[in-house]
């Protein structure tokens, strides 16, 4: 049987309703010729200009025909023109770049489904900051998967009492999962954990790259939960402040910390007595305890779990749940 | 008496062409003061809510059914309904409609030249370039409006001319 994506559609299904529409249309026809089985595995797709079309599905790689369907090595694959890099970038903005100058500028832009295209080429610099990204070279275009359930190993330790959550930091490497995880914590918080004596919170998610709710067109593709509020494409420091003071939240959730002003802000919503879920980079505590911006939250004890992610066991493997007060973890993968 | 009749019959017959002539002169700035403001409209909709091109096309329009509107939802349709990107879904609407109106090539010439940066650049570039569209359009608006009413006022004084002389040769 297939992965199942969004609404029951299996994951090829997705791919084909949602990605391939934002594509040249004769890389759409080759693409169709794909087998079901590798597309439903498919988690990246990458285009490079004037290079093979690539897939990255699971540990495997395969390049995508000139004549349609798998090709047996890059000699054969679908070389990505450059009037179809151009095309792309515009099919993947909704037919109008102005509309999504912000997203381009910082590098990638959500598709319907909210699903996140990265995007390589040029930049223009001014004053300091990236004005533009001209002479588009490539996309990496990262299949989105909503796995409820995937907090349900966590969420018991991460319940403090029946209406709030205890600060936590989620710390992982890349593409192991933590905006998986962090999704479904929110979703779960939301909606409420019976079982756990969780009641629905108020959440407010700070999105600030469109990726934990994947708003398209200010509506989330995710299911975030009940009772939550989606600030979406604000930077992460001032929108857990707008968040705080104007929609009242029992618990803010927001993606990648890791700047000074990040940290302040996080201070202000813990002293504001309104939980944080937050995810940090890093290949473990240490990592993250070491980086000067975040290291003043581990020293005034603000968190008090941390979950740490790996992909040992496939992407989402939960490796240890700290509880930052004892020291001590509350759950680890052995014991799982 | 049936002379008269006949006689007042042609007077009437041609100056009815000449109005109808007159009129179609002046349709044309009335159609290009329409495109003018659906693209006021787009403006706003690109500047401040950076609105998705094929909802700021029909936005453009409002509830205005004219000629020149149907530019506007025409390539919106194209844009939502089939894989042309904006320029050409634009360029697309702008010939089908330029055989029904009562635009001018330098009309079209306008449309298209607009059409050329529409949805691929960045709201400041396309906000200029509708800007330069807006200034050509009202240009040729000005110089239709001189022409139209030159050439109406001409065309309704030779409607009545000729249906009176024809009138008195037959008469």
């Amino acid at each position: 049987m297939l992965p199942e994506g969004r609404c029951g559609r299996p994951m090829n299904q997705v791919i084909l309703d949602e990605i391939l529409p934002c594509l040249p249309v004769k890389l759409r026809s080759a693409m169709q010729m794909l087998p079901a089985e590798l597309l439903a595995r498919t988690h990246e797709i990458r285009l490079r200009r004037g290079r093979p079309v690539m897939l990255v599905a699971g540990d495997d790689e395969v390049f995508v025909s000139s004549r349609g369907g798998v090709a047996l090595g890059p000699d054969e694959g679908y070389i990505l023109s450059d009037q179809e890099t151009l095309v792309t970038l515009q099919l993947m903005a909704g037919s109008s770049i102005y509309t999504y100058e912000d997203e381009i500028r910082q590098g990638y832009v959500t598709l319907r489904g909210g699903h996140r295209v990265g995007i390589v080429g040029r930049a223009v610099v001014q004053d300091g900051a990236v004005k533009v990204i001209k002479d588009v070279s490539g996309f990496c275009i990262r299949i989105s998967r909503e796995v409820m359930g995937a907090a349900d190993a966590v969420m018991p330790h991460l319940v403090k009492s029946h209406n709030r959550l205890f600060h936590t930091l989620i710390v992982s490497p890349p593409r192991c999962g933590k905006t998986t995880l962090l999704r479904d914590i929110a979703r779960q918080a939301s909606d409420g954990v019976p079982s756990l004596g969780l009641a629905g919170l108020r959440v407010g998610v700070v999105d600030e790259r469109s990726e934990i709710a994947a708003c398209y067109g200010g509506i989330p593709q995710n299911t975030v939960g009940l009772r939550t509020d989606v600030l979406d494409a604000c930077p992460k420091a001032a929108g857990m402040i707008m968040l705080v003071r104007s929609m009242s939240p029992d618990l803010v959730v927001t993606d990648e910390i890791g700047r000074e002003d990040d940290a302040v802000a996080v201070r202000e919503v813990m002293n504001a007595g309104v939980s944080i879920v937050a995810t940090a980079h890093g290949e473990s505590l240490e990592d993250v305890v070491r980086r000067p911006a975040l290291r003043c939250l581990f020293e005034a004890q603000m968190f008090e779990r941390v979950v740490t992610l790996s992909s040992t066991e496939g992407p989402g493997t939960v490796e240890t749940v700290l509880d930052l007060k004892t020291g001590k973890p509350v759950l680890t993968r052995s014991a799982r | 008496m049936v002379r008269l009749l006949g006689a007042a019959l042609v007077v009437g017959s041609a100056a009815l062409i000449g109005n109808t002539m007159a009129r179609n002169y002046s349709e044309r700035p009335r159609q290009l003061a329409e495109i003018a403001s659906a693209f006021a409209v787009l403006e706003t909709e690109i500047s401040y809510a950076r609105t998705p091109l094929a909802e700021a096309l029909v936005r453009a329009c409002g509830t205005r059914r004219g000629v020149g509107m149907r530019v506007f939802r025409l390539a919106a349709d194209l844009i939502r309904s089939s894989e042309l990107l904006p320029g050409e879904a634009w360029r697309t609407a702008v010939h089908r409609v330029y055989a029904w109106s009562a635009l001018a090539p330098e009309d079209r010439e306008a449309l298209l030249a607009f059409g050329e940066t529409l949805g691929a650049c960045g709201a400041e570039d396309q906000l200029r370039h509708l800007a330069l569209a807006r200034e050509r359009l009202r240009a040729n608006e000005v110089r239709a409006r001189d022409e139209a009413e030159r050439m109406a006022r001409m065309w309704r004084y030779l409607g009545v001319t000729v249906g009176a002389m024809v009138a008195l040769l037959l008469y």
